[in-house]
């Protein structure tokens, strides 16, 4: 079952914003924003280079969970802050298989066990009836990510190139609570 | 689907879900960090049993586990540096997160094949709950096996993420700066 979560509210958030807006206060908003990583643009697109983009608003924000479309089965992705926190580190006992940074998208994207490095390959490419590509649920962020006013999450994704020209393209669903009149915002 | 983080009275007088504006007279305590490590298991002609070693510096609660790729050559068994074993013996992912128990005929145990054959979907994460607790620099290896020797299965590879959530400023545990 495809399942959301719900906003709870945490008593500092409390004392700006109510779940819907009131005479006295104004209600937490939930939007969707995209961000879409494509090696298209690039001249040469062959080469495996980390395509890099950039999430920020005004508001204080939580991030509180990502979805994913596209060739899922060939990114990996790194997602850092703009202090340069990251979220999806390295493990440092990890041997290096010389993987660029971050975690494969299938991994996270929940439904995908599509992976193009392993002999049974990433999804075809073109659709096969019967063996479509399910998001069989949305990545939930729990803890929330929390963002400050204008600071930006940074999504750096690395495509996997089998064949030479490959075209590829991720987008990412970035779906937030944000809280106005809070923080700056 | 994906689990809420509830913390024990033991670890909420060291941090909070949230880390919140520091008020006079009043301590402040971090906030919980959710993190996502990233993991891979090759098999090839000379690696049969490949092992991958996850630990880092902080107390961490293992909460969920994604695998991707050829999913039908592995059996795995996750296990903690004092030898607790998650699962009794190797299995295949199936067993850890919800989804495709109806294999295609003759692809369990057989060799891994290009295309559409396998692997369906997941219907959910592999979820652990109660989370598996790992104190500061506990080692927790995932272990892979192939399911038939290298005549039949010469390489296979899956990529996995691991899913934690890190308790910054526990006992032992690094504080966050």
């Amino acid at each position: 079952m495809f399942e959301w979560p719900e906003l709870d509210l945490t008593d500092e958030e409390r004392e700006f914003v109510r779940y819907y807006g009131t005479r006295e206060k104004p209600g937490a908003l939930r939007r969707t924003y995209k961000v879409l990583l494509s090696n298209t643009a690039i001249a040469a697109a062959d080469i495996q280079v980390a395509l890099i983009r950039n999430f920020q608003t005004a508001r204080r924000v939580r991030v509180f969970g990502l979805t994913f479309a596209g060739d899922i089965s060939r990114w990996f992705l790194d997602v850092k802050t703009a202090s340069g926190e990251s979220l999806t580190p390295p493990n440092p006992l990890a041997a290096d298989t010389g993987n660029p940074p971050g975690c494969m998208v299938s991994t996270l994207a929940i439904g995908t066990p599509w992976n193009a490095l392993s002999v049974n390959g990433g999804y075809p490419g073109a659709a096969v009836i019967g063996h479509e590509q399910w998001q069989t649920a949305p990545h939930i962020v729990e803890p929330n990510i929390v963002m400050t006013p204008n600071e930006t999450l940074i999504f750096s994704g690395t495509p996997i190139i089998v064949v030479d020209g490959d075209a590829v393209v991720l987008e990412i669903g970035i779906h937030v609570w944000e809280f106005p009149d809070m923080g700056g915002a | 689907m994906w689990p809420r983080l509830r913390l024990t009275p033991e670890e909420a007088a060291y941090v909070q879900k949230y880390s919140a504006q520091t008020k006079p007279g009043v301590a402040n305590k971090p906030g919980v960090l959710r993190r996502m490590y990233p993991g891979t298991l090759i098999i090839d002609a000379t690696v049969r049993t490949p092992t991958y070693q996850f630990a880092i510096a902080r107390r961490c609660r293992v909460f969920a586990i994604n695998f991707a790729g050829d999913l039908n050559c592995f059996n795995l068994q996750i296990e903690d540096s004092a030898g607790e074993q998650f699962q009794m013996t190797p299995m295949t992912s199936p067993h850890f997160q919800a989804g495709p128990n109806d294999l295609p005929v003759g692809t369990y145990g057989s060799p891994p094949v290009a295309g559409p054959v396998f692997p369906g979907m997941v219907l959910g994460p592999g979820v652990f709950d109660p989370n598996i607790r790992l104190l500061s620099n506990q080692t927790l290896s995932v272990k892979g096996q192939a399911v038939a020797d290298a005549t039949v299965i010469p390489e296979a590879r899956i990529d996995f993420t691991i899913f934690v959530w890190e308790f910054p400023g526990m006992p032992d545990s690094p504080a966050r700066q």
